[in-house]
């Protein structure tokens, strides 16, 4: 199971928090280069400038001119220090006070290097060889970047800090991003559900351009489910028509027959009109499709008790309608019809008084039971119905083809029949089918 | 009983028709939507058998037109189509019972003869009246003495629409119309002599003559 929701927030969190973070590094190396060439320039200057401090006595003893040197170089412990040396001498800045300066052997000219200073202060040094007067001048300069340092963390730190913040406040507006770009699919998901619960026959095709062509797809594939259900059921019926009338005519003619040939005439028409029926009503069944309707029990049972109610007129049956006012089916409007009219006509023929019609709903299922004061079935016949489950046949005399049709059309609708005893003392028949998805 | 026989299969139409003149109907065809809405509209019928699959205009559109000119004679519909919501369509319109094909003639008549009784506050299988009854499967008349006779086809047919309605005069122009078919010879005058006959069988207190106006079958108040 992907989800587009789950896939969005996960690439665009990862990558915008390792952007994040290389621009804090980025940051980092920036302020390191930018200070240390910065104190690299200085130190350069400053070595420079000590040169010109620098003169020879006519000894060759190292002199300097105190003016030529930034007076930074005589306070103690400025961070600022500098060590001169010739053949001859060596001179430390008044800075050093009572340190010594030293740079490792291997260091080449004019190369910025780190050293650890007086009293451990880190330092970036630079060692300088000119000759001045013929003489040879070595000049180690170095300036503590304690100071820099910390300024550096400092920065780094706000903009951590900064660079953290902003990138919370952008995940968590892309979640609310993300969701309001996916909510036209939300939105399309819930047209889908209340279709199949039957509360809407179309989805909204003004939604964005990506999803426009699904939802006008799911849209003409309905309606043109809808139009083939209605033309194919036409046909049927007209089929039914041209089938059943020549066999009612081959059946009045089977009354002028004499016995033996009219019975085998009989029997045969009742062969063809039993495997035609079952066939045309089982072809004629919408199923569990995406063309849905609610349909309210209460009006779906009235219908068909006025209609039995009539056929069964002069045995003055008493229907027990239990059924809540808001109790709603959903499913194709004929096929329930046929369900429920078999169901109900089952109870009718064998009921002596009285058909009691009643719900009874569980978190998964909407049920309707319906039964019957007749005689009832046999205890061996009713297990027999109900053992037989999905392959329940004509052989059950009474019952057959009805009883075929109604397990047809329950189980397209991935729905329960069930068979028991009534506590009225005929045949209970309880008809479950799935409740819409919420 | 007059009876108006919609199907458009005049082979079948007419092997019914058959079998329900020789159960005391008189049966008038029509063939197709258009001529069954005009005679149901214009004729007195006492009931009809309705094909809901017909040439020029659905069955549907015939029991809906004649509902609605308050023609409210008992309707069967006979069809192919046995879906239930095609019945539930039928019978909201106002049809009263339903036989599907192939169908048992003998299933017909019986229906149709249910559907009269009813149509006419009979509730009993027999039609009983008076202690005679007259028995609709072999058209007998047994007398409150026990004894049977045998009665011919208009015999039949006009005691039988006497007992169904008793207490109303029926004009002899009445019963001639619910008597005969379309394109029988209609004399009315026969009517008299069919009356007198049943008086001689059961009795002339039950058939009184009024005067200008008709018989009215049953005790004289």
């Amino acid at each position: 199971m992907t989800s587009l929701r789950l896939r969005f927030s996960l690439w665009l969190s990862v990558s915008l928090t390792l952007f994040v973070i290389l621009a804090w590094i980025g940051g980092m190396l920036a302020a390191r280069t930018l200070t240390e060439n910065y104190i690299h320039t200085r130190l350069e200057h400053d070595a420079e400038n000590l040169l010109l401090a620098i003169s020879f006595d006519v000894h060759g003893a190292l002199e300097l001119d105190n003016t030529h040197i930034p007076p930074i170089y005589s306070r103690v412990f400025s961070g600022h220090y500098f060590v001169i040396t010739t053949p001859s001498d060596v001179e430390y800045s008044r800075s050093l006070w009572d340190e010594n300066l030293a740079a490792p052997a291997d260091i080449g000219l004019d190369e910025p290097f780190h050293l650890a200073g007086p009293r451990g202060a880190p330092m970036l040094a630079l060692k300088m060889a000119y000759e001045k007067d013929g003489r040879s001048v070595n000049i180690l300069i170095a300036e503590d970047v304690s100071e820099f340092r910390a300024l550096a963390a400092h920065f780094l730190l706000i903009f951590g800090l900064t660079g953290g913040g902003f990138l919370l406040l952008l995940l968590v507006g892309l979640q609310g991003l993300i969701r309001i770009s996916l909510r036209p699919v939300d939105e399309t998901v819930t047209q889908l559900r209340q279709m199949h619960g039957g509360e809407r026959d179309a989805i909204e095709t003004r939604v964005p351009s990506e999803i426009a062509p699904l939802t006008r797809e799911i849209n003409s594939l309905t309606a043109l489910f809808v139009r083939r259900l209605e033309r194919s059921r036409t046909a049927l019926g007209n089929l039914a028509h041209a089938i059943k009338t020549p066999l009612a005519l081959a059946r009045q003619s089977a009354q002028r027959l004499p016995e033996p040939e009219a019975r085998d005439l009989n029997e045969a028409i009742e062969r063809i009109n039993n495997s035609v029926e079952r066939e045309l009503k089982r072809a004629r069944l919408a199923g569990a499709s995406i063309a849905r309707h609610r349909v309210h029990t209460r009006d779906l049972i009235n219908d068909l008790v006025g209609v039995l109610g009539k056929i069964y007129a002069e045995r003055g049956l008493d229907f027990d309608m239990q059924v809540p006012n808001d109790h709603l089916l959903v499913g194709d409007q004929a096929d329930l019809s046929e369900l429920f009219g078999n169901v109900l006509e089952n109870a009718c023929k064998w009921a002596r008084e009285a058909v009691r019609i009643r719900t009874d709903d569980t978190d998964q299922t909407r049920c309707v039971i319906i039964e019957d004061d007749g005689p009832g079935l046999h205890a061996e016949e009713a297990r027999q119905l109900i053992g037989r489950g999905a392959r329940l046949d004509e052989a059950v005399p009474g019952h057959g083809l009805g009883l075929a049709i109604m397990q047809d059309i329950v189980t397209e609708y991935g729905g329960r029949l069930e068979f028991g005893r009534s506590e009225l003392g005929g045949l209970r028949v309880t008809v479950c089918l799935p409740r819409p998805e919420a | 009983m007059r009876l108006l026989l919609v199907e458009d299969d005049a082979a079948l139409a007419e092997g019914l028709g058959r079998r329900l003149r020789a159960a005391g109907f008189a049966v008038d065809i029509a063939g197709d939507g258009i001529d069954a809405e005009h005679l149901g509209r214009e004729e007195a019928y006492d009931v009809a058998v309705l094909d809901l699959g017909l040439p020029q205009k659905s069955g549907v559109e015939v029991l809906q037109s004649w509902r609605q000119a308050h023609r409210d004679f008992p309707v069967l519909i006979l069809t192919a189509r046995d879906a239930w919501e095609d019945k539930i369509t039928a019978f909201k319109l106002g049809a009263d019972d339903y036989v599907t094909k192939p169908f048992h003639d003998e299933e017909v008549v019986v229906r149709l003869q249910a559907l009269v009784r009813r149509a006419h506050g009979q509730a009993s299988p027999q039609l009983e009246s008076h202690g005679m009854m007259l028995d609709e499967g072999d058209q007998s008349l047994t007398l409150a003495d026990g004894s049977t006779t045998q009665l011919t086809g208009t015999e039949y047919r006009l005691l039988r629409y006497l007992m169904l309605n008793e207490g109303k005069v029926l004009s002899k122009s009445h019963l001639v119309e619910h008597l005969y078919e379309f394109d029988d010879e209609r004399d009315s005058n026969i009517i008299e002599v069919y009356i007198n006959r049943l008086r001689q069988l059961i009795g002339r207190e039950l058939i009184t003559t009024r005067r200008g106006q008709g018989y009215v079958y049953g005790k004289p108040t």
